[in-house]
């Protein structure tokens, strides 16, 4: 094995090991040299969660396709062999427009100071994506040991990613409804209109 | 484990047992974690219980004798006492049998012991309930924050974000690393010869004032040093910085760096031990009583301790300094943009309008980025500025624990006599807050009007004290001054109702002032809300017939008002081509949305759509001379900035409407813009413009918490809290403020512990492996907010009161509902309810264990 091969939201990604340093994390790789500075860092300890990113990879053995989430900043970028890594980016954005996690955990006021939100966002889409049957309320809040959030208390990030879950609260799916309705009365209101 | 969930157990431990048919032990395995390296089997008590019947009272109580006989536990700072190991440890051997015992052997009391708090917990529900006025659309309505689908793709940009520029080299803080004493020499040059390091700076390379905090502001004093002038004030304190071409390069030879000292002294790190010497001790404020009762049936004495907090924001403190042409560009993780340029301009002894500070938003602040980010962003700007290259300083939480202040540490003193119904018919009562190395930040200021929270203070005398210690210069944190006031006034009910065998909820009834009177509104409408009489009864039912969970339910009431700190401008430009608004404004977008309600209210009184208006970055040349976004009024400021560039808008708009039919906003602006109407108007306001909005906001919350006896570990079952936050224009953003700020005090009463070294002083709470914020399952399992209602402040400020604040003095809840369980407990070992036991600091689960004062006897089938 002569060269590292891995993508990075579809690009294809191919190293010698001399283009990056030995200490180089997945996350110093996305961050400086790939420009994707929606995944972030503060602990570079896999303490916080802010860096989580997706990875789908063919397990060995089984060749079964798996998905999981890693904390970017504890991951030499030349251990990324033969995985596809997703990050925020690439789950969503204003040109392709956004994912349904990243809508409703807007919705949802999930989002403060957004400093841990992608690193949530990216949980969630592992779990979402790797999830063999529906989900449940209990796995989804269970879920989430390794991210912190100092701002929102975590209620509404809770609350959106739940609403995932085949047994969510009704009254919880019936908030999205609410929710949605609000953007887009907001959206159509004829403001000039109302006026007159 | 010190939270629920997201960290090291502090004793783990496993049980394996092969038993007969009549449970007698043939053989088995007892193993722990967390004790020591020379302990994990538990070998003479496996042998001991061989061929014994595993549950009989007999067999229980030996095999804790051999346990406790053959336990080694090392002592080490950053886990839980060799005591409090010792007690968990013998209680999780009781605690496993109990899982496994069949039923009918136990006596139902003891069943409880059997139940893991964590891991039985439900699924989390929450409700919350506000009305809004459709009318005042888009006013009062729950929209979405404006930056959120960014921030959720990862597209809104913070100060670390922005892309590395050629030739950038990276800085980093060298710390003391003794407490006190004078630096002898400095030698860096080892850390010099380390390849890629390019230079070493020091106090006596900054060409101006070595000073990161303005001394002749309102709230702050005193110059802070940015660099060690040769005394050293704690241990953390920075000295220097390493500037190198990368970032590894510059944090490896910050560690090179020797540094020689003389005269190292102990340091004083505690307010009680500066106490000792009156120097350390200044009084700031007193009030003295104006009446006093002569019905004193009881008189309390007694006092606590609270220590400091970590802001813990997601985002590092960070910096990047560039050369421009004329001066500087300094992108700054700063709450306060003219302090920062103020600071480098003073320490490069250049002209103000040479420095330039920008800033997009903050990853989260809490108050820390208020000043102690000026200190990386004159540091770094020196070396941009002495080398002519970007550089960019990251401060990682590794260095931001020890380097930079917290929130206050504080004491309290109490002398109490009260009548029967626990009313206060006097009270002496000192405070003493802890600055740090420095009185500065007059933090303490806002006690003197919050100290007696509602209550009536005519019989009280209260005086306010500055302390000194050897630690780094504590700083604002969100609700400073205001938390310890209003925790403290709580506790001191607390204590008289324990004392008296009253219902907490009572005494403090009888004691709200007449001025507070409507908070008495808000309890009723809270106990009925929260059911509370029905579930005060199921909670003594439940502790009286549980000997290993106890159940604690509390209220806590409080009053917050609003303290005026400094002036704000704001800026609207409207396009000629599409009507569309760029805002500028002085508050800076720390997470609280003051972006959305800044827009909502541009929406509301131009009568135009959301989308169409902009909140631009912010920088000191569209923000000059702003103070600190702070005391939770960044968003009421900046509304009412924005409300003077409306009104002036529309006034200048007004002949023009005159002369159209009907026009659309997009006509009626270009035809004003032909028509030589200026579009941009500024709105500002001082200090005495925010004077005019005086009011008391109101909060009441209860909680009930569930305590497992044996571990000290608490689950939050529910809480109901109402707050008062007028008519609130952004009803989503203010739940979020209400709920955040909860959950950072919850950790703040519970898991939040800072721990020092006490001989050096050194910070060993250093990380978010051993600094334990509260995770997801942390908390309440149910949680109800309510916004008070028919609450309206003025219509300057369209009803709205302020919200980022209150609700961190409401969480003191969680410790008062925790002190209940732990007194059910202390009674089932014999120590009457009556008995007040102090707990200073977070009630971390060693500290609640120790206070439930379990004995081994008790351990029974």
């Amino acid at each position: 094995m002569d060269k590292i091969n891995f993508t990075i939201n579809g690009e294809p990604f191919c190293l010698s090991g001399a283009e990056v340093s030995p200490v180089t994390s997945l996350n110093d790789f996305l961050r400086y040299t790939v420009q994707l500075h929606g995944t972030k860092a503060m602990c570079h300890e896999g303490g916080c969660g802010a860096c989580v990113v997706s990875v789908t990879q063919t397990h060995p053995v089984t060749k079964e396709k798996c998905e999981f989430s890693v904390n970017s900043c504890l991951v030499h970028v030349l251990s990324c062999h033969e995985w596809d890594i997703t990050t925020v980016e690439g789950v969503g954005n204003r040109r392709d427009g956004y994912h349904s996690i990243q809508h409703r955990l807007a919705a949802f006021n999930g989002t403060q100071c957004g400093y841990c939100t992608s690193g949530w966002v990216m949980n969630m889409y592992s779990l979402y994506k790797n999830a063999k049957k529906k989900l449940t309320t209990q796995e989804v809040e269970n879920s989430f040991g390794g991210i912190m959030c100092r701002c929102t208390g975590y209620r509404p990030i809770l609350d959106a990613f739940k609403s995932f879950a085949n047994d969510a609260d009704p009254s919880l799916k019936n908030k999205i409804q609410v929710i949605f309705e609000i953007i887009r009365f907001l959206a159509n209101f004829n403001f000039m209109a109302a006026q007159q | 484990m010190p939270r629920a969930q997201g960290t090291h157990a502090i004793v783990n431990a496993g049980f394996l047992y092969q038993l007969t048919d009549d449970y007698i032990v043939t053989r088995c395995r007892i193993v722990y974690g967390g004790l020591s390296n020379q302990f994990i089997r538990a070998r003479n008590t496996e042998n001991f219980l061989v061929g014994k019947h595993l549950f009989t009272n007999d067999t229980l109580q030996n095999a804790l004798k051999v346990l406790d006989n053959e336990l080694v536990i090392t002592s080490d700072p950053l886990s839980a006492s060799v005591e409090f190991r010792r007690k968990l440890t013998l209680a999780l051997y009781y605690k496993g049998l109990l899982t496994i015992c069949p039923e009918d052997k136990i006596q139902q009391q003891y069943r409880s012991g059997a139940i893991k708090v964590h891991s039985t917990r439900p699924v989390s529900s929450t409700t919350q309930v506000f009305k809004t006025d459709a009318s005042l659309w888009p006013l009062n309505q729950p929209v979405n924050k404006v930056e959120a689908l960014l921030q959720c793709a990862g597209e809104a940009v913070y100060t670390e974000d922005l892309p590395r520029l050629p030739n950038e080299m990276s800085a980093f803080f060298v710390l003391t690393d003794v407490p006190t004493g004078e630096i002898v020499s400095i030698d860096a040059s080892k850390a010099l010869a380390y390849e890629g390091v390019i230079a070493f700076y020091s106090a006596k390379h900054i060409p101006g004032l070595n000073s990161f905090t303005p001394a002749d502001d309102n709230f702050g004093h005193s110059n802070e040093e940015v660099f060690c002038d040769g005394t050293v004030k704690y241990h953390g304190q920075p000295l220097g910085i390493v500037v190198a071409e990368s970032y590894g390069a510059a944090s490896a030879a910050a560690g090179l760096v020797e540094v020689t000292y003389k005269n190292v002294k102990t340091p004083v790190l505690t307010i009680e031990e500066a106490r000792k010497d009156s120097s350390r001790v200044t009084l700031h404020f007193s009030a003295a009583a104006t009446s006093k009762g002569d019905n004193v049936v009881k008189v309390i004495k007694s006092g606590t301790s609270i220590f400091t907090q970590y802001h813990f924001p997601m985002e590092n403190m960070s910096c990047l300094a560039q050369p421009s042409e004329e001066g500087l560009k300094v992108h700054a993780t700063a709450q306060w943009l003219d302090a920062t340029q103020l600071m480098i301009s003073r320490a490069l002894n250049i002209q103000q309008n040479k420095v330039d500070v920008h800033l997009r938003r903050l990853g989260g602040s809490y108050g820390q980025k208020i000043t102690r980010t000026i200190q990386s962003a004159v540091a770094c700007s020196l070396a941009a500025f002495l080398l002519n290259r970007p550089c960019r300083l990251i401060m990682p939480m590794q260095v931001t624990t020890k380097a930079a202040g917290k929130r206050f540490p504080c004491q309290t003193e109490y002398e109490v006599g009260v009548d029967d119904s626990g009313k206060i018919q006097y009270m002496n009562y000192d405070l003493y807050d802890d600055n740090g190395y420095l009185i500065n930040e007059l933090i303490i200021e806002l006690v003197s009007g919050a100290y007696n929270n509602c209550y009536d203070k005519s019989t009280w005398n209260f005086r306010s004290f500055n302390v000194t210690t050897d630690t780094h210069k504590n700083s604002w944190f969100r609700s400073p001054g205001n938390l310890e006031a209003t925790y403290n006034a709580e506790l001191i009910m607390e204590q008289i109702a324990c004392e008296l065998g009253l219902d907490p909820l009572d005494v403090r009834l009888v004691n709200i002032a007449d001025k507070y009177a409507e908070i008495k509104e808000m309890i009723e409408h809270v106990r009925k809300n929260s059911n509370y009489d029905e579930r005060r009864k199921a909670v003594d039912k439940f502790n009286s017939e549980n000997r290993w969970l106890k159940r604690g339910l509390r209220f806590s009431t409080i009053r917050w008002s609003p303290i005026p700190v400094g002036n704000t401008a704001v800026n609207m430009s409207v396009y000629h081509g599409d009507g569309s608004i760029s805002l500028t404004h002085g508050g800076i977008e720390v997470g609280q949305g003051l972006n959305t309600k800044a827009i909502q209210i541009c929406a509301y009184l131009l009568n135009i759509p959301m989308d169409k208006i902009q909140v631009k970055e912010n920088n000191t040349t569209i923000g000059p001379n702003v103070y600190a976004t702070g005391a939770s009024l960044g968003s009421q400021n900046v509304n009412i900035g924005v409300t003077q560039c409306c009104e002036e808008l529309l006034k200048r708009l007004e002949p023009i409407r005159q002369k159209l039919t009907n026009p659309t906003w997009e006509e009626l602006i270009k035809t004003a813009h032909e028509n030589n109407v200026n579009l941009q108007t500024t709105g500002f306001l001082g200090i005495p413009d925010i004077k005019k909005f005086a009011y008391d906001i109101y909060g009441v919350v209860v909680a009930e918490v569930e305590v497992d006896v044996l571990t000290g570990e608490f689950e939050v079952i529910r809480v109901d809290l109402e707050e008062d936050v007028g008519l609130s224009t952004s009803p989503f953003i203010d739940i979020g403020q209400i709920e955040g700020g909860f959950l950072i005090a919850q950790g703040y009463w519970t898991c939040e512990e800072i721990i020092r070294d006490k001989t050096t002083g050194e910070m060993l709470t250093n990380r978010p492996w051993n600094y334990y914020v509260p995770l997801g399952t942390d908390i309440p399992q149910d949680f109800r907010v309510y916004f008070r209602e028919n609450s309206y402040s003025f219509k300057e400020l369209f009803g709205a009161k302020v919200t980022g604040e209150p609700p961190l003095c409401m969480a003191g809840v969680i410790p008062f509902a925790i002190r209940e369980a732990i007194t059910s407990a202390r009674v089932n070992s014999g120590i009457p309810a009556t008995e007040w036991f102090p707990v200073n600091g977070p009630y971390t689960v060693e500290k609640i264990g120790l206070a439930m004062a379990n004995k081994q006897e008790d351990f029974k089938f």
